[in-house]
């Protein structure tokens, strides 16, 4: 027969010094983008319209042509903020740290917020477009179709597919993709899953994020129209700026005890105009 | 069994899909600001039929 025994009888431990949280999204903008984590409103980049030269036979002679120059700046213009209060009854009979904790969690949830941004407000500056065949990433017989067109969208240009192409595809296009990858012998068994890069296809680098990540909503002074949309690009090309990276503070307010803590982030993102065209637009919505 | 004219009145205007004026709204004013946003891409996406229809995840 049993034993009673009460509840604080029986042996516990914590599985971790912190507390775990729940599960986080993949963030893509850092490892295709540029990033300007310098303190300023504005970058500037204008640019020459471009030029054709002229071809004759020999004579000496030529006609001067005017230069146009156009304004280009990427704003930052959006703040992406998320706060909280630890009442100090709180964090005194806690077993964790519930500032830094919760900190943390703050953080990282104003970072895939600004991930969401950046990759929508690219994808809307993309100069290209291509319409995937019905199916889109989820049928894997799409697959070599689809990347071969995005790769003749950059072909032929200096800073197109010398350099690092990439496509950032919703968790839900791997079914078609991942298919094909291991139907085409690809070593891929071996690839982990991290920070959404799955390896690459055709020379193309696979970052995946979560479905609904592409979005037809407005998400701060930017209205998406993204949904059923991908991306593909070449990276370093776009920009994105975040003066100073993310910003946290803590700090008591009057009326509370213990202590009100807030992550944020300063925010802009642009496809300079000249480079608009290294961008495709992907409908995936056949 | 066949109907008479005022079950089959009846029968019409059950399939009639209820509007939500509210939302239309929403979306007409969403793309309304897209339009001014980015005015090559709207006609685009316009002409190609995207915005015929709501996305079931718009919340505006």
């Amino acid at each position: 027969m049993a034993n009673t025994l009460s509840t604080y009888t029986l042996r516990d431990k914590y599985f971790k010094s912190s507390l775990e949280t729940a599960l986080r999204n993949a963030l893509v903008a850092e490892a295709i983008c540029r990033v300007d984590r310098s303190d300023l409103k504005r970058i500037q980049n204008p640019y020459i319209t471009k030029q054709t030269a002229a071809i004759q036979a020999v004579a000496g002679t030529y006609s001067v042509s005017a230069m146009t120059t156009t304004d280009d700046a990427l704003t930052v213009s959006e703040e992406v903020i998320f706060g909280t209060h630890v009442f100090d009854f709180e964090s005194v009979t806690s077993n964790f740290n519930l500032a830094a904790d919760f900190l943390d969690d703050l953080a990282n949830s104003v970072m895939e917020k600004t991930d969401v941004y950046v990759l929508n407000k690219l994808l809307d500056d993309a100069g290209s477009s291509y319409t995937a065949p019905a199916g889109g990433f989820t049928t894997a017989a799409n697959i070599p179709v689809i990347f071969s067109n995005l790769i003749s969208k950059v072909g032929g240009y200096s800073s197109g597919t010398a350099n690092e192409m990439f496509v950032v595809i919703e968790n839900t296009d791997l079914v078609g993709l991942t298919q094909a990858q291991v139907a085409s012998g690809f070593n891929y068994a071996d690839m982990a899953l991290k920070n959404g890069f799955v390896g690459g296809y055709a020379g193309v680098q696979i970052y995946v994020v979560r479905t609904g990540t592409f979005q037809t909503a407005t998400i701060g002074t930017l209205t998406a129209t993204n949904v059923s949309h991908r991306m593909f690009g070449i990276k370093k090309v776009a920009t994105w700026a975040s003066p100073r990276g993310m910003r946290y503070e803590e700090k008591g307010v009057t009326g509370k005890t213990g202590k009100e803590v807030v992550a944020y982030m300063y925010t802009g993102a642009l496809l300079w105009t000249p480079k608009a065209n290294l961008f495709v637009d992907i409908d995936v919505s056949a | 069994m066949t109907k008479t004219k005022e079950e089959e009145v009846v029968s019409e205007e059950v399939v009639v899909e209820p509007t939500n004026k509210e939302q239309k709204a929403r979306w007409t004013a969403f793309l309304d600001r897209y339009q001014a946003q980015n005015p090559v891409k709207f006609a685009v996406k316009k002409a190609n039929g995207e915005f015929d229809k709501i996305p079931d995840s718009f919340i505006g």
